[in-house]
Order: C-alpha cells, then structure tokens, then sequence
C-alpha cells in the first residue's frame, strides 16, 4: 500500500476530541522531560527527525469526512522551538492544516504537546523517552548507546496502529450502575491559559506513607486530594459527593501494543457526613471503589458503552457537524458528573543509562476545571495540577496536608500572579 | 531556591509570592524562570471579523437612518441592508477558510450561487441567477481548482474530491435546461459539459484514487 492510501479511522476516545475541544477545553496534554543540562535546538531537532522514523503515524493530520474525522499522512515537517505557548495550549484547529502535536524546549526542559485523537498517555510516553534517549545518545555518545533508544520500542508499526477498542468490543449488557447525584462541582474565576502547578516529591518517602494505610499511590493520593477539595466546600455543600474520574490505561487488563488511545474512565466518589470522615477512612472507601471498579469484566463492559454509542446506526449516518453538536452536548453532560480528574501515569520507566541525566518528568492535561496527572521517574513523584481557575486553593491544601505530614515538596508554577 | 513557610515548600524559578498560598517568601530565587512569560497573542482573524462586523451594522443602520431623514418614495435601503448582509457573510466564510484554499473556492461557489438566487427571487425573478451566475461561477470554481492543484502540484487527496464536489454541483444546470426556465442556455450548456468531461477524466484515469477518496470521506 503507498502511503497515501494508509489513512485511518480514528478510535473510539479519539472520536470524541475533534467534536469538543475548542479554545478553553483544547484536549492537549504535555509530557516533559527536565534534564540536568540546557537544551540545544539543533541536536534536539535531529533527535525529533530520528524519531518520527520509528513514530511515523504522529505526522498524521485530522481531516474531516462527511461522517466522521479521519487520520491521514501529511508532508508537513515539525520543528522544534523554545517555548513559546501556554502549556497545553490548542493544537486542533477546524480550518487549518496543522500537525497534532508539538516539541518544545526551555532551558532544561524538553516538552512534548499532543492532541489526544492522535495517541494517549502510553503511546506519548513512548515517543517522548525515545525522543530523550535519541537526544541524550547524540550529546553523550560516551555513555548513552545510539541503539539505547531502540530498545524501548519493540512495536512493529502496523500494531502501534491498531484500534484496540474495536478488537476487544463484545456486546455486554448494560448493567445500570448508580450514578452519584448532585455531585460538587469546583467554581472559581476562569483564565484565559491553564494555571500548571507541579509538586516534585520524594517517591519512596510518600509510597511508604501510603503503604502505612495499607493504600496503593493513586488511592492515597487521591484520598489527600478529596480531604484538600473538603477544606475549601462551603457548608451547606458539604453533602455533595466529590466524585473523582480517574482514566485507566486499558493495555494492563487487554493486551495491545497500540500506540493511539486506548484508556478507560472509571469514577470513584466520596461523600462526607458518615462517620469520622478521616483520611483513614476515605482511603479504605476508595480502595473498595478501584477493586470493584477494576475488574476485567466491569471495564470490559465500559468498552462495550463506548462502542455502542459508535456502532449506533442512527448515529453514523448523522452528518458531522451535527453530530460535533450533539457530542460536545454529550461530553457536557457527562462533565457534569465529576468533580475532578486524577490521571496516574505510573512509572516513566527510563534505561537506567539515562538517568542520570534527567532531573524529572512531568505531565499535565488540558481540562474544564481542574485535573492531576501523577507520574514517577526515578525517585521523584511528580504531582501536576492543571487548571482553568485563578485559584489555588485545593493545590495548597493538597500539598499542605502532604507537607504536615513530613513530604515537603518541590513547587515549578507558571503561576502569573506575580 | 526560595522557600514558603506556611506551605513548607521550597518554589523552584523565579516567584514574587509563592504560587500556592500568595504569600511572601525567603530565601533567595533561582536564575531561571520555570516558564516562559507569554505575551498575550492578539487573535488577529477574530479582530478582523469584529471590524468587518460593526462595519456592516454601523452602514446598514446609516443607509436606514438616511432612508427616514430624506424621503425618497421607496424603501431601498433595504436593499442597501441585504447587500450589506451579504457581503458580510461572504467576506466572513473567505477570512475563516481562508487556510484551505480550494476548501474556499468550493464553499464560495455555493454561497455566491445561493445569494445570487437570493437576489433575483427578492428583485422579481429575472432569471439572470439561473442563466448566468450559477453556471458561470460553477465552471469558473472546477476551472480554479484545475489550475491551482496543476500550480501547486498537490497530490490528488488534496484536491480530487473537491473537484469531484464542484463538477457534481455543475450538472445541476442541466434540470434548469429540462424544465425550460432559461432562455439564454449557452453558459449552462458549457458547465454540464466541462463537468461530464471532468467526472468521464476522472473516472476512465483516476478511478482508483477516486474510490479511495469517496470511501474515506463517506466512511461510516
């Protein structure tokens, strides 16, 4: 097949994005990369060159159809420059013709932007790590092998392609779950770019607090999180349950090598006002919620939900734009059942060769409200908040309540107030 | 690196007041900043289209205004209103396509017919849309987007199905030419014709990527 016959359908999530993001909610998320040294443009857009050889399908470009968007190689060249945008600023634009993603550096850091119809958090961090490895093995050819890079991919490029969700959909009944209602929602005065605040901590001073309550990270974390969202909700709210969306990377539980998305949305949730509504207690009622919400059958009936909606005659036949309209109505909707997002990329995993080098990664996501992207490299835990507000105030409580309890952290912020 | 003593927190780049609680801070800040101030990125095409837009509220409710003060028997700054309208909306849809070029022309083709057919049913149908505006700009749309993708040299994704669109719209003249609405068939003749022999080329050495462009496009 030549390649301008290898376009592609986009997957079930990516479906999504194209019809909802606009200016304010761009559907962008960063991964970046700190080193311990200055970046430099050149050897890093040799580096960038090297490995779109490897990631061919991240120069695809969105392009519309009657019924649906559609993925297609372009000729366009992507170069890398300092940072000039807000972090997880737009990338898709309906009339233009633009590549989906985006490398950027400043000082030390080497950003990577992606627009999510175009991969996840999985298939991004891999191109960022061979992206890192490629660039380290041309600055420090001593002691950083050039083949390094090639060793963390070991996907052939047809399967990096795949849509997993298709290949795994099976018609499962519907099981009416209980949604939570009224659920709280978080207010504040909107701006116009995200407010990013990252907290760097120490990985194995909080893993051994989290283990102490018998919790995994993301649990702990997360119950932090809902204790800090309590501080700040007016009395007369406090009834509302907080309910925290947490995307699950379906690859654990489904064997695929795709590199374009294939996650999840489970919800957890928490209401105060029954029983003592310590940190002790939330963490034993949100670990219930991950086990009975991670299973195989219970995820394998949320791909079912997915693709229902795709598969749905009625809907395929509606013409595009029409069907933009009726998803971003869709996607409001469900916004409106959460409180907060908390997205766990786990550990980054980078060659022990390289790590030296590199001083943390980080990532952050573009949201409505406010969201957490947690990533660990090395020994530091990277907690990054996104957010629409000007506020602050749930950040500071999140990293005050770790600070007290002897986890003092590392603040990087674009934070204009100052 | 500066420190909070409130929050416990060492503030890693440059801060006045610490980014968590807004409060002072000790110590001494570093040499870098942790990101790039942004200036504010004025959004030019939006500009534009502002202007255009109170250009044309501000003259429709002159051309009004004149109307009242200086009576003339007739109303024709309505007229003056639609006109104004349809400028509006023509400029408009050329700024926001204005990066995808033959995107442009297509869309172009249809909106200057459909206001063209607009006009002459609001001035008492002459006919002149039907005879002349609409095969002409038909043609006149195939023709452009023949000569810009041969220019550019475009591969035949970026072009082939808009050609396909406009030679398609182009055969619409022929239902005119049945019904015997025109009197004058000359330009509809010549568009029906360059869009057959456009669609017959295409078909006899294109068909391939033709089927493969349609198939993308009106995949389900």
């Amino acid at each position: 097949m030549n390649q301008s016959s290898r376009w592609l359908k986009l997957d079930n999530a990516g479906k999504i994005f194209p019809a909802t993001s606009s200016k304010h909610e761009t559907g962008v998320f960063r991964f970046s990369c700190e080193l311990n040294e200055p970046v430099q443009e050149s050897v890093l857009q040799t580096a960038l060159e090297k490995t779109l050889v490897k990631f061919p399908h991240f120069l695809y470009i969105l392009r519309n159809g009657l019924f649906w968007y559609y993925l297609e190689p372009s000729e366009l060249k992507p170069t890398c420059h300092e940072e000039n945008t807000g972090v997880c600023s737009q990338l898709f634009y309906r009339n233009q013709r633009h590549l989906l993603f985006d490398v950027s550096y400043y000082h030390n850091r080497i950003n990577l932007e992606t627009y999510h119809a175009l991969a996840d958090g999985t298939g991004v961090m891999l191109f960022l790590k061979y992206l890192v490895c490629s660039y380290l093995s041309i600055v420090h050819p001593d002691t950083v092998r050039a083949d390094l890079a090639d060793e963390i991919t070991p996907v052939s490029i047809s399967s990096s392609t795949e849509d997993s969700f298709k290949k795994y959909y099976k018609k499962v009944a519907k099981k009416k779950g209980k949604k939570p209602r009224g659920v709280y929602h978080l207010t504040g005065t909107r701006t116009e770019r995200y407010t990013v605040i990252e907290g760097l901590l120490p990985c194995s001073k909080v893993l051994a607090l989290a283990k102490s309550y018998h919790a995994t990270l993301t649990v702990f974390l997360c119950a932090v999180l809902i204790l800090s969202i309590h501080q700040e909700m007016l009395l007369y709210k406090e009834k509302k349950p907080i309910v925290i969306t947490v995307p699950v990377n379906l690859r654990q539980y489904f064997t695929s090598d795709t590199l374009r998305n294939f996650f999840g949305n489970i919800r957890v949730s928490y209401q105060f006002g029954h029983g003592p509504d310590d940190l002790q207690q939330i963490i034993r009622s949100l670990s219930e919620s991950f086990s009975r919400e991670l299973t195989e059958e219970h995820l394998s009936g949320i791909i079912s939900g997915y693709m229902a909606v795709e598969r749905n005659p009625a809907v395929k036949v509606i013409p595009l734009s029409v069907k933009n309209f009726f998803l971003k109505i869709a996607r409001r909707s469900s916004d409106t059942g959460e409180t907060i997002v908390v997205s766990n990329i786990g550990k980054t995993g980078l060659p022990q060769q390289i790590l030296p080098y590199v001083h943390h990664m980080s990532v952050f996501a573009s949201t409505t409200k406010l969201q957490a992207c947690i990533c660990t490299c090395g020994d530091t835990l990277s907690v990054g908040f996104s957010s629409s507000f000007e506020e602050t105030d749930i950040q500071r409580n999140f990293f005050r309540i770790l600070a007290d309890m002897g986890i003092e952290p590392v603040i990087q912020s674009n934070s204009a107030a100052d | 690196m500066l420190y909070c003593k409130p929050c416990k927190a060492k503030i890693a780049g440059v801060h006045e007041h610490c980014p968590l609680c807004g409060g002072n801070l000790s110590g001494e800040p570093e040499k870098e900043r942790s990101y790039p101030i942004i200036a504010p990125n004025p959004n030019r095409i939006k500009r534009i289209i502002q202007i255009l837009s109170i250009s044309a509220i501000a003259g429709a409710i002159i051309c009004v205004a004149i109307n009242v003060l200086v009576p003339a028997g007739i109303w024709w700054s309505l007229f003056a209103v639609l006109g104004l309208a349809c400028g509006w909306l023509w400029a408009v849809v050329g700024i926001l396509k204005k990066a995808k070029l033959l995107n442009n022309i297509v869309w172009q083709c249809v909106l200057i017919s459909a206001l063209a057919f607009l006009w002459d049913a609001v001035t008492g149908w002459h006919g002149w849309s039907a005879e002349f505006v609409f095969p002409c700009v038909c043609t006149g749309a195939m023709l452009a987007v023949i000569i810009l993708a041969t220019v550019f040299r475009m591969p035949d994704k970026e072009y082939l199905i808009l050609l396909i669109v406009c030679a398609v719209i182009g055969i619409i003249p022929l239902i005119f030419l049945f019904t015997g609405i025109l009197t004058v068939i000359l330009p509809s003749v010549i568009c029906v014709a360059v869009s057959l022999i456009i669609i017959s080329i295409q078909l006899i050495f294109n068909w391939k990527a033709l089927y493969r462009e349609v198939s993308k496009k009106l995949h389900l």
